[in-house]
C-alpha cells in the first residue's frame, strides 16, 4: 500500500493551525481577566514538559501511530480499551470544535440560519479532506498558513490605534490563584490537545522530527496566542471576561479612516481555517483509531460515517452557548486531564520500560 | 462503469484491426504486373494512386514502375531524379544486369533516402505518407524512395501566445519541421527523439523528446506506458493525447502542458521535462505539468527580472481574484454589508433600486453573458466581430443597467472578472468553473461559504498529481531554489539550480554563481 508521508513543515503548519484554531475565537484564561496573558504564559510553561513526553512517545515508535503504540505496549485487550478511550476523546473534541463554529456563526453572523447548516458545511469539508488522506491535510495546511499569518499580522498592526495599554494594569490584582486556574485551562485547551498528533506523526520522515515539530509548532502558536490575548485585553479591558467571542469584538472596533472598518470577517477566516484543520485531525485520529481497533485494512471507508456522526453529535452536545462556555473553561480541563496527562504518562513509562528491555535483550 | 465500457470498446477495435491486416497480408511477387495488381487491390477505389510504367530504351530488362499518391509527393524529385535518369541514360554501359535493383539504387536514382524493402506493411505505410514506391520487373522487392512534398504552412508567429520581446517562430503542423525548430535551439547529442505511431487508422507519428541526463527515467517510463495504453482509431490533434494520458480524469485542470512556441519547449526540456510532438498539431505537449507553469509567460524570461516578476505577481493574483471577486462581492453586499464604508454601501443600494432580481441571479446572468460573448468572439469571422462588440458592450452593458435589469456594480464586477480571467489564457476553463463554485458557496453561506468553497478547491488541487509530481509544487516553498520561478521570476544569475523533483537527476544549471553587478 502507498505509504503516506508528511514533511516537518507540513506537520508544523498543521500543529500551528490546530492549536490556534478555536482558541483564537474563544480566547484563553477567562478567569484571570486582565492577567489572561500571564495565564497564557503559565499554560505554555505547563505544557512544555508534557509536550516532551508526547514527543518522546512518538519518537520511540517511528512509523507507528498512537493506536499501534497502545496495542504494542499495553497488550491487545488493555491497549484496545485505552484506544477506544482515545477514539472517544478525538471524536468528542472534533464535535466540540464543530459546535464552537456553529455557535459562532449563529451568534455573530446568521442568527436565523439553523445551526446545523454551517456545521454540516464544515463537517463535509473535513470529510472530503480526511478521505483524501493526511498528506492532503498537511499540504493544505502549508498553503493556508500563509494567508492566515498575513491576516493575523495585518489585523494586529491595524489594531494599534485602538490599544489602551493601561487596561493591562494592575498586574496580579486578584492574586496568583486565578492565573494558575486560567493557566491550567489554557494548558488543557488548546496546548495539551496536541496529544492527538501522536496519531498523525506516524507519517513523519525522521525519528527526531516529533521534537522539532512539537516545539516549533507550539512556540509559534504560543507566541501568536499571547499576542492576540494581549491585544484583546488592551482593546477590550474589563469587557473581556463577559464576551463569548472576544477576538471578534476586538477586531470589529478597528476603524481606519472610516474606510477600513468592521473587518471581523478576517477573524472568521482564521477561525474557519483553524477549525477545519482541528476537526480534520480529530476526525482522522478517530477514524484511524476505529480502523485499528477493528483491524480494518484502511480507515477511509469509515470516514463518511464517523464524520456524519460527529456532526450530529456536535448538534446535540450542548443546549446553549452558555453551557458551551461553562464546559470549555470549567469542566473541560478536568475532563481532559486523564487523556492529556495521566494516560500519556502511563504510556510513556510503559514504553520506556519496554524499549529498555528490548535493548537489553539484543 | 467507465472501465467496463472501455473494455468492451477495445475488443471491438481489435476485431476491426485484424480485418485491416488481412487485406495487406499479400507478399511481393517477381512479376511486375502481379505486384501492380496487388497494390491496385490494396488501394482499390482510391483514385489518387498514380501508377507510372516506364522502361529504359537501351536495357529492355529495366521494366519499371513507380507508384505514388497524387499531391503527396514532390513531382520535381520524381521526374528529374527517378524517372529521367532511368528513362534516358544508357544503362547498359554502366550496369551489369545481374542485380539490377541494387545497381539502380546505388548508381542511378538520385535521392537522399532509398531503401530496399520486402515487407508489404511498411511499403504501404510509407506510400501513404508521401514516399514513392519503385517496382522492377523480376524482383520480389521494392524500393522506397523518399519524395515527400506536400504543401505546408510556413513557420510564423503563433497566434495563441504572442510576445513583444523574444523569438517569433511557432510550431507548424509538420512534426519534422517542429523537431528541427527545437533541435536548432538545443545543439547537443543528448537531445533524444523517440518515434512511435498512435491511432490504428490515422497512424499518427508521435515523438517523445527529452534530454538524456536531465529527464527522469521514471517519468519517461510512465509516459511510454500511458502511450502504450492508448487504443484509439485516430489522433487529429495533440489535444486527444493530452486528455488520454492526463492524470486527473474528472478535473477541469490540465495535468499535461501544451505550447506552440519552440523556445518554451526548449526551456522546458532544459528543466528536465519531457516533450511530446504530435504530427499534425502545432501544440507540443510537456510532462510533468504543475500549476505554476500555467501562469508563466515566455516573455518573463527575456525581460528584466523586476518587470517580469511584477507581471508574474499580477498574473498569479489575477487567478485568485478572478475566481473570488464575484463571490466576494455577493457575500459582502448580501451578508456582510457592515464591511463596506457607508457611502459605498449607500451608492450600491441606490443603484440596486428597481432591479427585480436578487444579486446572485444578476451576477450569474451577467457572468454567463460574458462567457457567451467570449465564446462567440473566439471563433467569429473578423467582419462580424464589430457587431458583436457593439451588441456586447452597449446593449448588454449600458442598456441592461438603464433598463434596470441589473445594477451597475454587477456589470463592473463582471467586466473586472472577465478581464482578470483573460490574463491567464491557459486557465480560462478551470477559472470559470471555480468561479461559479465559489459564487454558489458565497450565495449559500456568505463569506463563510466562500471560504469553505475555497478550501474545497484547495483540497482538490492538493490531491492532483501530474506524473507523480504534486500539481501545487513549490507554491509556498522558497528553500533550495524551489520558489525561484513561481510567484516571481528570480534573476538569471541566482537561478543556478533546476527545479527539484522534476529534474532530480542533475540539478545544476549554472556552475559558477555570478556576483551581483559583475
Amino acid at each position: 500500500m502507498y505509504k503516506e508521508q508528511i514533511t516537518d513543515r507540513e506537520a508544523i503548519s498543521m500543529l500551528l493551525l490546530f492549536v490556534i484554531g478555536s482558541t483564537l475565537i474563544i480566547g484563553i484564561g477567562g478567569d484571570a481577566k486582565n492577567d489572561a496573558w500571564i495565564a497564557g504564559i503559565a499554560g505554555i510553561l505547563m505544557a512544555l514538559p508534557i509536550i516532551l513526553v508526547y514527543s518522546r512517545i512518538s519518537s520511540l515508535f517511528p512509523g507507528k501511530d498512537l493506536f499501534d503504540i497502545l496495542t504494542s505496549i499495553l497488550g491487545k485487550v488493555f491497549g484496545k480499551t485505552v484506544a477506544v478511550l482515545y477514539i472517544w476523546y478525538a471524536f468528542h473534541l472534533g464535535a466540540l470544535v464543530i459546535r464552537n463554529f456553529g455557535e459562532f456563526i449563529n451568534t455573530v453572523a446568521m442568527p436565523e440560519t439553523p445551526m446545523l447548516v454551517p456545521m454540516l458545511c464544515l463537517g463535509l469539508v473535513c470529510i472530503v479532506a480526511v478521505r483524501a488522506g493526511i498528506e492532503v491535510l498537511g499540504r493544505i495546511s502549508t498553503y493556508l498558513v500563509f494567508p492566515l499569518m498575513a491576516i493575523i499580522m495585518i489585523v494586529q498592526i491595524l489594531a494599534i490605534p485602538e490599544l489602551k495599554p493601561n487596561y493591562i494594569k494592575p498586574f496580579l490584582s486578584q492574586g496568583i490563584m486565578p492565573i494558575l486556574k486560567g493557566g491550567f485551562s489554557a494548558f488543557a485547551f488548546p496546548f495539551a490537545e496536541t496529544i492527538l498528533f501522536i496519531a498523525v506523526f506516524f507519517s513523519l520522515k525522521t525519528k527526531r522530527s516529533p521534537y522539532k515539530v512539537y516545539f516549533s509548532g507550539l512556540s509559534i502558536a504560543g507566541v501568536l496566542i499571547l499576542l492576540l490575548t494581549i491585544r484583546n485585553i488592551m482593546v477590550l479591558g474589563d469587557l473581556l471576561g463577559r464576551l463569548y467571542f472576544p477576538s471578534h469584538v476586538a477586531v470589529s472596533r478597528i476603524n481606519i479612516g472610516n474606510f477600513l472598518e468592521r473587518i471581523e470577517v478576517s477573524v472568521a477566516f482564521v477561525f474557519i481555517v483553524g477549525a477545519f484543520v482541528k476537526t480534520g485531525v480529530c476526525l482522522f485520529a478517530a477514524c484511524r483509531g476505529i480502523g485499528k481497533v477493528f483491524n480494518l485494512t484502511d480507515y477511509k471507508p469509515i470516514v463518511i460515517q464517523t464524520g456524519l456522526l460527529m456532526i450530529y453529535f456536535s448538534y446535540i452536545v450542548y443546549d446553549s452557548i452558555m453551557e458551551m462556555r461553562n464546559w470549555a473553561f470549567k469542566v473541560y480541563p478536568y475532563y481532559a486531564f486523564p487523556f492529556q496527562v495521566i494516560l500519556p504518562l502511563v504510556i510513556w513509562i510503559a514504553a520506556e520500560i519496554k524499549t529498555r528491555k528490548k535493548a537489553k535483550q539484543c | 462503469m467507465i472501465k467496463r465500457f472501455r473494455r468492451k470498446d477495445s475488443t471491438d477495435r481489435k476485431g476491426r484491426q485484424t480485418d485491416q491486416k488481412n487485406k495487406s497480408m499479400t507478399t511481393l511477387k517477381e512479376s511486375l504486373e502481379e505486384n501492380i495488381a496487388a497494390f491496385q487491390n490494396i488501394f482499390s477505389k482510391n483514385e489518387t494512386l498514380i501508377i507510372r510504367r516506364f522502361q529504359n530504351k537501351y536495357l529492355s530488362a529495366a521494366k519499371c514502375c513507380v507508384l505514388y499518391f497524387d499531391g503527396m509527393v514532390n513531382t520535381e524529385i520524381l521526374n528529374e531524379n527517378i524517372i529521367q535518369p532511368i528513362l534516358s541514360n544508357d544503362l547498359t554501359d554502366k550496369i551489369s544486369s545481374i542485380n539490377l535493383l541494387e545497381e539502380l539504387q546505388y548508381k542511378v536514382i538520385v535521392s537522399n533516402n532509398v531503401k530496399i524493402v520486402t515487407d508489404m506493411d511498411q511499403i504501404v505505410s510509407s506510400a501513404v505518407y508521401g514516399d514513392t514506391i519503385f517496382l522492377l520487373d523480376g524482383y520480389a522487392k521494392a524500393l522506397i524512395i523518399e519524395s515527400k512534398g506536400w504543401k505546408m504552412r510556413s513557420v510564423d508567429e503563433p497566434e495563441s501566445s504572442k510576445v513583444v520581446r523574444g523569438p517569433r517562430e511557432g510550431f507548424t503542423e509538420s512534426i519534422l519541421i517542429n523537431l528541427s525548430l527545437v533541435r536548432r535551439k538545443i545543439v547537443n547529442p543528448d537531445l533524444k527523439f523517440k518515434f512511435r505511431e498512435i491511432g490504428e487508422r490515422t497512424r499518427t507519428k508521435v515523438c517523445i523528446c527529452y534530454i538524456e541526463g536531465l529527464a527522469l527515467e521514471s517519468i519517461f517510463k510512465e509516459l511510454e506506458q500511458r502511450l502504450d495504453k492508448i487504443q484509439i482509431d485516430g489522433i487529429i490533434d495533440s489535444g486527444y493525447i493530452q486528455e488520454l494520458i492526463g492524470d486527473a480524469v474528472f478535473s477541469p485542470f490540465e495535468t499535461v502542458g501544451a505550447s506552440e512556441r519552440p523556445d518554451v519547449i526548449a526551456a522546458k526540456l532544459l528543466e528536465g521535462r519531457i516533450a511530446l510532438f504530435v504530427d499534425g498539431s502545432p501544440f507540443v505537449l510537456t510532462v510533468p505539468f504543475v500549476i505554476a507553469e500555467a501562469s508563466q509567460s515566455a516573455e518573463d524570461y527575456y525581460n528584466s527580472y523586476i518587470f517580469a516578476s511584477m507581471n508574474r505577481l499580477l498574473r498569479m493574483s489575477a487567478i485568485i481574484l478572478a475566481i473570488s471577486i464575484p463571490g466576494l462581492f455577493l457575500a459582502v453586499t448580501t451578508y456582510h454589508q457592515e464591511m463596506l464604508p457607508t457611502p459605498l454601501l449607500l451608492s450600491i443600494s441606490a443603484s440596486r433600486q428597481g432591479v427585480p432580481f436578487p444579486t446572485v441571479v444578476s451576477l450569474v446572468l451577467m457572468l454567463v453573458v460574458f462567457d457567451v460573448l467570449r465564446e462567440a468572439g473566439t471563433r467569429m469571422p473578423t467582419p462580424i466581430g464589430q457587431a458583436v462588440n457593439i451588441v456586447g458592450t452597449l446593449v448588454l452593458g449600458q442598456a441592461a443597467v438603464e433598463a434596470k435589469l441589473v445594477s451597475a456594480p454587477v456589470v463592473i464586477v463582471t467586466a473586472l472578472t472577465g478581464i482578470l480571467t483573460l490574463m491567464n489564457i491557459n486557465l480560462i476553463g478551470p477559472i470559470i468553473i471555480m468561479r461559479f463554485f465559489l459564487l454558489f458557496g458565497a450565495a449559500f453561506l456568505g463569506i463563510y461559504g466562500l471560504i469553505f468553497a475555497f478550501i474545497l478547491v484547495n483540497i482538490h488541487l492538493v490531491t492532483l498529481r501530474s506524473f507523480g509530481v504534486p500539481y501545487m509544487m513549490n507554491l509556498t516553498s522558497v528553500k533550495n531554489h524551489n520558489g525561484q520561478d513561481v510567484w516571481i521570476r528570480a534573476p538569471w544569475w541566482t537561478m543556478t539550480l533546476r527545479p527539484k523533483i522534476i529534474a532530480a537527476k542533475n540539478l545544476v544549471r549554472q556552475t559558477t554563481k555570478r556576483k551581483k553587478g559583475k
